[in-house]
């Protein structure tokens, strides 16, 4: 199934989203490598593997669990982290 | 009863205005207004800092705003007035990125849910800033990871607190 990721922060870099292609039955802490794939090819100042293991995933109204099942065309946000105020 | 208002604003249309949110927390029962007010610095880490970008998740950010808010009308009582608005888009140096105000018929209260909530905030609200430098450079801070664990502050000793994050690792902001 195919899932969009909308980036922010760091990720910004990368574009708005990326949409990423994972298996029918994948959860949330399916989503990383696959991102770290997609994103092999840029060149970033920071350390694209690491910061994606320390993100989050999210929807608009919550932070979503590692074990949280996906679903077909699903809009993601990943969350890295956080420095507001 | 009390009121909160949240809200993120683009500063490139509308920037934050203190005394508004000041006003909104001036009510009648009140005895105590309190009032935070984050502005960009003109420095972090020995380099100099020109302003900074600020990228908010809106939605989210807005429901963490709230959840913070309600847990210090939880912690500190249902009479609370409570505004919260967080900038989005660049700041110069002196900019306001946050504006807190927080009203109370007694200054224990106000100070309290005023540091519970900019804690908080800091910690939790999907907000990230890119740093721009005199050397024409810019550079994203790095944040606090975020966790499916709610942050524990001690609502009794909030001024000697740390929040906690993840794993048990602690850390300060400025």
């Amino acid at each position: 199934m195919q899932i969009t990721v909308q980036t922010f922060g760091a990720f910004r870099q990368f574009g708005r989203q990326i949409i990423l292609e994972l298996a029918d039955d994948a959860i949330v802490s399916d989503v990383r490598q696959p991102l770290v794939n997609a994103l092999v090819d840029y060149k970033a100042k920071f350390d694209i593997d690491g910061l994606v293991e320390s993100s989050r995933f999210a929807t608009e109204t919550s932070i979503l669990d590692e074990q949280h099942r996906l679903t077909e065309n699903m809009l993601l946000t990943i969350l890295p982290p956080v420095s507001g105020g | 009863m009390g009121k909160i208002f949240v809200d993120v604003w683009d500063v490139t249309e509308k920037p934050l205005d203190a005394m508004a949110g000041l006003a909104y927390v001036t009510e009648m029962p009140n005895g105590a207004e309190n009032l935070f007010v984050g502005t960009v610095r003109n420095h972090n880490f020995g380099k100099k800092v020109l302003g900074i970008s600020y990228d908010v998740f809106v939605p989210l950010a807005k429901q963490s705003f709230l959840e913070v808010c309600q847990e210090a009308i939880n912690k500190w009582g249902q009479e609370l007035d409570l505004y919260v608005v967080h900038a989005q888009g660049r700041l110069d140096i002196g900019g306001v990125s946050i504006v807190i105000a927080v009203g109370s018929p007694h200054r224990d209260e106000a100070f309290k849910a005023c540091r519970y909530i900019i804690e908080e905030i800091k910690h939790r609200a999907p907000v990230w800033k890119l740093e721009h430098y005199e050397d024409g450079d810019s550079e994203w801070s790095k944040g606090c990871e975020l966790c499916s664990h709610n942050h524990v502050i001690d609502a009794h000793n909030i001024g000697e607190s740390k929040a906690h994050i993840g794993e048990n690792k602690a850390h300060a902001h400025d």
